[in-house]
């Protein structure tokens, strides 16, 4: 693997990546590098290419143009060694549905050369640490419920130990309780010192995961860097939710349907106007600076 | 831990086992091959001479094993494909895993062939013809496992994927052999038989037919092509040319679908 313990500059780096899908130009020119530990996650409408942006990083869509490395290897010149970091956690299902928890384990702990005790005992290990349940070990993945599947496939991404892992909406569909073991697990893998990228629609989970944030939009990064700074760099901290719109007045501003987004320095900036129905003071999110970008829902 | 020995055997042989175990374990696999053991067996009751016996075997193999073949193979790389994609994300080689799959799959089928079709043969008395249909069969198993692998690599939606092999199915069972009927029939002042041997490459269960009668010898049942291909090879070199289109029936549907496989995205 690497010499030494020198670590190459970055986990992973993106230079200039192009994907065509036939005529449809879904990556254009996406630059984006990760440091060794850090927790990244990408945000971005549906069709902005963070599934695309994933795969290319796995190998699974070939980028027509630009480079991407994963520790020290060339994802197009030596796909497998780039292959052996990472842990992946596809945006669907890809269990064999028809094995158990534990033969799912079991079958890529062979794939990777592990003996069968080796296996057994590091799926049980992963098991454990995922919270599933030990009657649910022998159950056959069809029978599983979303949540226990999404923990199975997050234990499987990390059975060869790799030193990144990749999660394409590991979260979406999912409980808000399960959401939050599954958001306790990721963390406390940092503490390992493991590297993240993750894509996500809920911006919380971005600004409670993340180190950093990329807002991806019709494949280009409008935006990168820590939740915080992102929302300070462009919005005001206050945000008033107003219906019927009325006058910004030269404040920063948006339209979602009928009711009006308006940025306020200071929370009292607006008094509550006469005959309105809707009146809702609040801190300025992640999502409200996306949508001041962007203009589109995440 | 280190990922250990990329492309080391044991991890190789783990995935093919993987197919093998799960297509033998599954309530289809062994509901064809009762029910191909039964039919056969029960042609075979009411035989009461070689001829006869394989004619009757060879034409139920002829409109089962290539249906099968085409449909089962389909079915189960769309229902697994999923999970291949895992497989894929993973540092292992595409062409293994094509390998693995086509391999496992073919297996499978001849497994099942030689279970339902020869065993019955064999128990009936009829020892060398079950040794050569089986031979046959290996290949017209390879054939039809390998066209409907090339298919399902191409057709990345399901249902166009099994329409298509439904197509190939109705084409080459049923389609070929009455436009190959009427065409003979109404050329039959020309000098056709020359191209012959060419018109029956296009077609690998004729293929499949006449090599069985070449073989077992018996001409009188062999029909137009059949008789013209011993005409001009003899039956010696008429079984080989025959086994060698059938090879071809089984290489390029094979590359054809390694090759698109290497390079599609997933
Ligand atoms: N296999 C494919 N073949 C052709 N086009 C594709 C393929 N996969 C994705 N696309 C197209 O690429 C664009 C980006 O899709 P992608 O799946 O990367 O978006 P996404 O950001 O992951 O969206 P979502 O939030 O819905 O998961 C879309 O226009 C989509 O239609
Ligand atoms: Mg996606």
């Amino acid at each position: 693997m690497m010499a030494g313990n020198r670590l190459p500059l970055y986990a992973i780096e993106i230079r200039n990546l192009h994907k065509w899908y036939g005529r449809n130009h879904v990556l254009r020119g996406v630059n984006l590098t990760i440091a060794h530990g850090e927790y990244v996650a990408i945000l971005g409408p549906n069709g902005a290419g963070k599934t695309t942006l994933m795969k290319s990083i796995i190998g699974m869509a070939r980028v027509q143009k630009g480079k991407i490395r994963v520790m020290d290897a060339d994802v197009k010149s030596d796909i497998r060694k780039a292959r052996s970091f990472m842990g992946i956690v596809h945006q669907e299902n890809n269990l064999d549905i028809y094995l158990s928890v534990m033969e799912n384990l079991m079958i890529y702990g062979y794939m990777l050369d592990l003996t069968k005790g080796e296996a057994r005992k590091k799926a049980e290990e992963l098991l454990e640490f995922m919270e599933i349940e030990k009657h649910l070990w022998n159950e056959k993945v069809e029978n599983l419920s979303g949540g226990t599947k999404r923990k199975l496939m997050i234990a499987r991404a990390l059975l060869s130990e790799p030193p990144i892992v990749i999660m394409d909406e590991p979260t979406t569909g999912l409980d808000p309780s399960i959401r939050r073991i599954l958001w306790d697990r990721l963390l406390s893998l940092k503490q390992k010192g493991k590297t993240l990228l993750l894509t996500t629609h809920y911006m919380e989970e971005a600004h409670y995961l993340s180190d950093r944030v990329v807002f991806m939009h019709g494949g280009r990064i409008i935006e990168d860097g820590p939740p915080d700074a992102l929302i300070k760099k462009h919005l005001p901290p206050y945000a008033l939710e107003i219906s019927p719109p009325i006058e910004p007045g030269g404040r920063p501003h948006i339209y979602t349907g009928n009711s009006l987004i308006i940025y306020l320095r200071n929370p009292s900036e607006i008094e509550p106007p006469e005959g309105v129905s809707r009146f809702l003071l609040r801190r300025t999110t992640l999502e409200d600076a996306f949508l001041y970008l962007t203009g589109s829902r995440l | 831990m280190q990922l250990r020995n990329l492309s080391s055997g044991s991890r190789q042989l783990s995935l093919f086992e993987h197919y093998i175990n799960d297509i033998v374990r599954g309530k289809w696999f062994i509901a064809y091959t009762v029910l191909l053991f039964a039919l056969i067996y029960a042609v075979l009751m009411f035989s009461f001479e070689t001829s006869q016996a394989v004619v009757g075997v060879m034409n139920l193999v002829i409109f089962i094993v290539p249906a099968v073949g085409l449909f089962f193979t389909s079915m189960y790389y769309y229902s697994r494909r999923e999970f291949m994609e895992f497989i894929l994300s993973q540092p292992v080689s595409r062409t293994f895993v094509y390998f693995s799959f086509y391999l496992a799959m073919s297996l499978a089928m001849i497994f099942s062939f030689i279970l339902g079709v020869s065993v019955p043969m064999f128990i009936q008395g009829f020892a060398p013809e079950a040794i050569k249909m089986s031979l046959w069969g290996v290949l017209l198993n390879m054939i039809f496992v390998a066209i409907s692998l090339m298919v399902s690599v191409l057709a990345d939606d399901r249902v166009r994927g099994l329409g298509t092999v439904l197509l190939l199915w109705f084409f080459f069972t049923i389609f070929y052999d009455a436009v190959l009927t009427a065409v003979i029939i109404y050329f039959r002042d020309y000098p056709i038989e020359k191209f012959i041997p060419f018109v029956i490459a296009i077609n690998p269960v004729d293929d499949f037919r006449i090599s069985t009668l070449l073989s077992t010898d018996i001409a009188a049942m062999l029909g137009y092509s059949g008789a013209v291909i011993k005409h001009f090879f003899g039956r010696f070199f008429g079984v080989l040319y025959v086994a060698f289109l059938q090879s071809l029936w089984v290489l390029i549907p094979f590359l054809v679908g390694l090759w698109r496989f290497r390079k599609k995205d997933f």
